[in-house]
């Protein structure tokens, strides 16, 4: 910051780093990115192993030994 | 597909985005910036290297903060660094770590090639209480009569092993060569930049 | 590759299982060999630190080889070998994929761990490259680059190839961190900068492997797995890919804040300075996600040994990532640069968060590949209340250690040796921590060994409720 190059670089550099991100964004908006954003959150879940059941609960009954 | 290819190039475009920032760029600035034609001695590229070899940069920086950022300067650690006093030496030694002291001057500040002996063969008998590792194999331990010409170090009597002399080995003569070349010489950085 | 078509997810999920199996308990025995090694070497390390006579006259044991052996035999044995297994695991489920190129990915683990034991070798006989994380020589680095290839070049082919419509996020952070790592580790080894041009790319390269390569993989298993086990989506799925992006914008110019006041270009501390700030907005919004995800249901959490070790791991990220924004700031990084306060900070980032969400995936992984359960379930407590507390007390040690060493160092007037004095209790407390971590080590190398070779003497019961796959040879 104590010299003029370093303060142009900075915006510069500052400058690029937010337009990257807003290219980035605006090409993820068009390409339908976000229109199934929601459902995307259900994907680790199946028709087993669905949404509110918990797994792998293996200390939940403490008293019996595993052996 | 269109996402994916979205992950793929934007992922890698942020990666080059700062790998230009940050080494490209200042690179070429060095290109220019630096003294390009070093020549430094073979004793103290090979004393480099056994600094490196023997893991020094994982106690020991060398870069001084400049005035009044921490207090390297009030200890007496030499001027704030520039990139000429590293004489283009790779790889670089600045260190990240001062669980022993900054050495960018430690030629200047400890300029006797005993006291480095002393201190590389077993650093407790110059400096009490030290936790810097013992480098002995730096060093042969010969009988007392054996290369007359040679004098052994100077050890404090508890230190003594009867009737052998302690000798550095060349490999600790580059090293102590490298260390003593560490002197910062040159003008005040003030002056120095413009 | 043909289109399997499967009565049910559960029938798919042993189907991409069992042909897995074989090369992601590869991957993950590589890393555990190299976990006992780097244990060791730690505790040789910390030991030295204040017994500096402790094996001391043997130059290849000497602390500056050892103490950066532990750190290549971490970082690229056990953490980065451990990532490559449980990154494609996470793929083979959410992607509903096999695992393609299996040959390759064999050849590549040899190759990688033969760098991996070439590169010790040589660092301990002295031929070290001398910069921190990239002490293993080109010799036998490109040994490790020839292991990691094949693993994004599968993972490519899984996204290419799979069946499902969408991406969940950890796809994200996986592909990504495999290419990152790939692209980072070439620049590196790149022999070509100038001395203090060299240590700036030394800190971009060593602070991009945390944040573009084992962040991104153990966000990537905090996000699969704290749904999975807790039966909830994620609190925000725009939020975490916001986090994702930002991540990948600001992660990688951070890493010149290892340099503050050091002889490289000011503006790119600068820069770096106000990129580990701005860091702050996707370590909220993994925050936000894996914080509120857990909400409410914190007892699915305690009695889920998968989710104990994450979700340690998911908070320790959130403090980690704070901690260093702030201490990234000129007035902080005065008083801590130089000092074991750094090196808490890094364990915090590679041992609480990273090694930790590591455990806990291996926790899940393991039993749904081998189809057997744990062996003890007191052993598991055992291992985590050892690590948990061990890295407390070594993040306790290290950082109020190294504050008050930082403030000393600042303070012309009191010798040198007087802070180095200072500074053993502390040090001796980090080796009894590296002790405590070791033995919950050795623990789950031994649960690991009895669930890999289990012999066939007992049936597994079924404890977990979590391997279910519709009554067929498992209840």
């Amino acid at each position: 910051m104590e010299t003029g190059t370093g303060t142009v670089t900075l915006f510069v550099v500052s400058l690029f780093m937010i337009i990257v991100a807003l290219i980035l964004l605006i090409a993820a908006l068009k390409k339908g990115f976000f229109n199934s954003v929601h459902q995307d959150a259900y994907i680790p879940f199946s028709d087993d192993e669905p949404v509110g059941k918990p797994t792998d609960q293996l200390f939940e009954d403490d008293n019996k030994s595993v052996e | 597909m269109n996402k994916n290819l979205i992950l793929v190039l934007g992922a890698f475009t942020l990666f080059l985005s700062s790998m230009t920032g940050l080494v490209f760029i200042p690179q070429q600035l060095a290109n220019n910036e630096v003294e390009q034609d070093v020549r430094v001695a073979f004793d103290i590229s090979q004393g480099h290297k056994i600094y490196i070899r023997e893991g020094c940069i994982y106690c020991h920086s060398q870069q001084v903060r400049p005035e009044g950022f921490g207090a390297d300067q009030a200890r007496g650690w030499g001027k704030a660094s520039i990139p000429n006093d590293y004489n283009d030496l790779t790889p670089h030694v600045l260190g990240t770590m001062r669980t022993g002291p900054d050495l960018a001057n430690i030629g200047q500040r400890q300029p006797s090639r005993d006291w480095h002996y002393l201190h590389l063969y077993n650093p407790q008998t110059v400096s009490k209480g030290s936790i810097m590792p013992p480098f002995v194999w730096l060093f042969n331990i010969v009988d007392e009569d054996a290369r007359p010409n040679q004098k052994g170090l100077s050890l404090p009597p508890e230190y003594k092993v009867p009737g052998k002399k302690v000798l550095p080995t060349e490999e600790a003569e580059q090293l102590v060569d490298y260390l003593l070349s560490l002197d910062q010489k040159r003008p005040d950085p003030e002056t120095n930049a413009q | 590759m043909p289109k399997l078509t499967f009565q049910s997810s559960a029938e798919r999920r042993e189907f991409t299982d069992s042909n897995s199996r074989a090369i992601i308990i590869t991957y993950f025995l590589s890393g555990m060999f190299w976990l006992m090694v780097g244990s060791t070497l730690a505790i040789l390390a910390s030991f030295k630190m204040h017994w500096p006579e402790f094996l001391g006259h043997t130059s290849w044991l000497t602390f500056g080889r050892v103490r950066p052996l532990h750190l290549n035999t971490m970082v690229y044995g056990w953490a980065s070998l451990t990532s490559a297994g449980v990154g494609l695991w996470i793929l083979t489920r959410v992607l509903n994929a096999t695992i393609p190129l299996k040959k390759t990915l064999y050849a590549g683990i040899g190759a990688w761990n033969l760098g991996l034991l070439i590169g010790s070798i040589q660092i301990l006989s002295g031929f070290s490259n001398g910069m921190e994380w990239l002490e293993i020589p080109f010799s036998s680095a490109f040994l490790i680059v020839a292991g990691l290839i094949p693993v994004a070049l599968a993972s490519l082919i899984m996204l290419v190839n799979k069946a499902t419509k969408h991406l969940y996020i950890s796809v994200y952070y996986i592909v990504a961190g495999y290419i990152w790592i790939i692209s980072l580790l070439i620049v590196a080894y790149i022999p070509e900068y100038s001395s203090t041009v060299q240590a700036g790319m030394n800190w971009w390269y060593a602070h991009n492997a945390l944040g573009l390569w084992f962040t991104p993989i153990c966000l990537a298993a905090a996000y699969f797995f704290i749904p999975k086990v807790t039966g909830r989506p994620i609190y925000s799925y725009w939020l975490s890919l916001l986090g994702f992006w930002t991540l990948a914008l600001f992660y990688n110019w951070n890493g010149f804040h290892h340099l503050i006041g050091g002889p490289v270009p000011t503006w790119a501390t600068t820069v770096s300075i106000s990129a580990s700030v701005m860091m702050i907005i996707p370590v909220i919004t993994v925050a936000v996600n894996h914080h509120l995800t857990v909400v409410g249901v914190f007892d699915r959490v305690i009695n889920s040994p998968t989710l104990r070790f994450i979700v340690f791991g998911a908070m320790s990220y959130t403090f980690v990532s704070l901690q260093g924004s702030f201490q990234a700031l000129r007035t902080f990084n005065e008083t801590i640069h130089f000092t074991h306060y750094v090196i808490g900070h890094a364990h915090i980032g590679m041992y609480a968060f990273v090694t930790m969400v590591l455990f806990g995936s291996m926790y899940y992984i393991l039993p749904r590949l081998i189809k057997w359960e744990w062996h003890s379930k007191t052993l598991i407590k055992a291992h985590f209340w050892l690590t948990a507390l061990g890295i407390i007390l070594y993040i306790l040690a290290m950082q109020t250690g190294g504050i008050w060493q930082g403030i000393q160092l600042n303070n012309p007037d009191i010798p040198f040796m007087d802070i180095v004095e200072n500074m053993l209790p502390f040090l001796q407390a980090r080796s009894f921590a590296a002790i405590m971590l070791t033995t919950g080590h050795l623990i789950f190398a031994w649960l690991v060994i009895k669930i890999v070779w289990h012999g066939r003497t007992k049936r597994p019961k079924p404890i977990t409720q979590m391997y279910q796959t519709g009554g067929k040879g498992y209840e």
